[in-house]
């Protein structure tokens, strides 16, 4: 549905050029929930923001179904991006509008007759559940409550396409949970799609069915979730995972630093295991099967929309010919297993 | 003691003296001071307004010819912010001729009020818009809005408390304006104070229009400020 071929944006700056966006081939399907992920001024938000026209590139091309959008311009670019909705980190409403008036401005731009505005705001307000706080200005709302206004107001044209510049990057977990279950919910509902900019991997495991790695502008690593969570290949998409699965990683460093310190002979693993097999009592079964002693040092499970991935941190002592059995049979059921060698 | 408490009764007597004072007069002078601020508010506010979104929308764009008219609208309006406004009338009297026909009556004072006021307005209005939220454009922007709905659906609703306190103060300043063309015959309350009052020794006349003013600029601020609380839902 959206294809991104060798798109390259360049700033000129008084600096010299920045290149923001480098060489980025992307295709997403209709119907994903698509993240990209990557930390501030990796590109991201000039990439995004590419995808409606806002920043044209300087080499390559962005289309959407049919229409190349970074060669539209004037009226045509204006068409096309009322069927792109799009919501902010800040929100971006209007205090001066209530809620509902807020929802009714895309219509007006739209010029929808009068007579169906109403309906369709009204409609749209009890989508994102804020019945009743029509009338409330945005800074009567909770960061939450705002953000579902954006998200009413960005699916009052019924967009095919859902652009979130880290919508939940300036809300609380608990909230960023909630309008990631909207978003969840409107993907399915509408069979919308959702490209989602953040820097939180927790965002992308939770909602996305693909995700994008960002790093100085050029895409690193893509691929399901699932996968990229199961096999990450960059050493930066290792560190989001980490910052998700752990989010005290500071502190596994400093055991597993002091784990070495106290056995050197020992080997550290990293277990990831996925759906099925965490089912299974893998642990039990190589302790029995082979002469070793296995600590473990941190473990957690999180879901991702595919399932459930768990990651475990052990310690294995015994001999180097054992070790590498038991490295061998974890795999042969299934398990990703990374040795570390340091912290 | 007793000396100068004569001399201060005899000063206060004469500020109270309103034999002196022909209230049919005063009150012609005061319509004619109502009839200038209304007037050169009104036009003010549209020209401030347009000035404000021209000099908004040419700042910063790449084009040249864009940027050269930034410069010009620029020039001009910090040239006419900063002529005085006594010294404004006198160089605007031929103008003033030409398109009113006369240099006596409040019509012919409107030509100078309005060429020092519009441009200070305009800036006003200007830094009202900078106010506004960057990314609030931008999601109009995302939404399809064109130039036209962006500034009437955005950029003054958005910038409404700037431009009705921007408006307030400019309000105020033309008051004070009409009582200084009055001297050189617009008529109004400056008019009859610096006539009956300084030439005719009568201060008690200047008191009268003195109050009259503060009243005004009081009932101004007061609906100013109103009016900005009913529109600021931030």
């Amino acid at each position: 549905m959206i294809n991104l071929s060798n798109v390259t944006k360049r700033f000129d700056t008084k600096q010299g050029t920045l290149t923001a966006v480098d060489n980025v081939n992307l295709s997403i399907d209709k119907g994903e929930i698509y993240g990209i992920i990557g930390y501030s001024g990796a590109g991201k938000s000039t990439l995004v923001r590419m995808f409606n026209g806002l920043e044209k590139p300087t080499e390559g091309d962005v289309s959407l179904g049919n229409s190349i959008i970074s060669k539209l311009t004037g009226k045509d670019l204006r068409q096309k991006r009322q069927k792109i909705g799009m919501i902010f980190q800040h929100f971006n409403l209007l205090w001066s509008r209530t809620v509902l008036e807020n929802v009714l401005l895309p219509l007006e731009i739209a010029k929808v007759p009068k007579y169906e505005q109403l309906d369709k705001a009204q409609e749209l307000i009890r989508l994102v559940g804020l019945e009743g706080r029509e009338n409330a200005y945005p800074a009567q709302l909770s960061g939450g409550q705002k953000q579902r206004v954006g998200i009413a107001r960005a699916l009052a044209n019924e967009p095919t396409l859902l652009l979130c510049d880290e919508a939940t990057s300036a809300l609380d977990p608990q909230t960023t949970d909630e309008v990631l279950d909207l978003l969840l919910e409107i993907n399915k509902r509408l069979n919308l799609t959702i490209v989602i900019i953040t820097h939180e991997m927790h965002v992308v495991r939770k909602i996305c069915n693909k995700v994008a790695v960002m790093e100085n502008g050029k895409v690193v690593e893509e691929g399901n979730v699932l996968d990229v969570f199961k096999r990450p290949q960059q050493e930066i998409t290792k560190r989001f995972i980490r910052q998700d699965t752990d989010p005290e990683s500071e502190d596994t460093d400093l055991v597993l630093s002091q784990v070495f310190a106290d056995y050197p002979e020992g080997k550290l693993l990293h277990l990831t295991f996925n759906g099925e097999n965490s089912k299974q009592p893998v642990l039990s079964k190589v302790i029995r099967n082979h002469p070793i002693e296995l600590n473990v040092i941190q473990g957690s499970i999180q879901q991702t929309q595919a399932g459930s991935i768990g990651s475990l941190y052990v310690q294995v002592t015994g001999e180097q010919v054992v070790i590498k059995d038991v490295i061998r049979d974890l795999k042969d059921m299934n398990v990703e297993v990374e040795v570390i060698e340091h912290v | 003691m007793f000396k100068t408490l004569l001399i201060g009764e005899s000063l206060l007597a004469q500020y109270f003296d309103f034999t002196e004072v022909n209230w049919e007069r005063i009150s012609n002078a005061t319509q004619e001071t109502l009839l200038m601020t209304i007037g050169s508010v009104i036009a003010v506010f549209i020209l401030g307004l347009v000035i404000g979104l021209l000099l908004y929308e040419t700042n910063g764009k790449k084009s040249l010819a864009v940027t050269i008219l930034h410069g010009i609208v620029s020039i001009l309006v910090n040239v006419f912010r900063s002529i005085p406004f006594i010294i404004l009338i006198v160089l605007l009297i031929p103008f003033t001729q030409k398109i009113v026909g006369t240099m006596i009556g409040p019509v012919a004072a409107l030509p100078a009020l309005i060429i020092s006021s519009a441009p200070f307005y305009g800036r006003l209005v200007e830094a009202g818009f900078r106010e506004i939220d960057k990314g609030v454009i931008e999601a109009a922007e995302a939404m399809g809005a064109n130039k036209w709905q962006i500034i009437y659906k955005i950029l003054i609703p958005e910038s409404m408390p700037s431009i009705i306190a921007g408006i307030t103060t400019t309000a105020i300043s033309l008051v004070g304006y009409t009582a200084m063309a009055g001297v050189i015959g617009a008529g109004g309350l400056g008019n009859l104070a610096y006539l009956e009052g300084f030439q005719r020794s009568q201060p008690t006349v200047t008191l009268v229009a003195t109050i009259i003013v503060l009243v005004m600029v009081f009932v101004i601020q007061g609906i100013g400020d109103r009016v900005v609380d009913r529109v600021d839902k931030r």
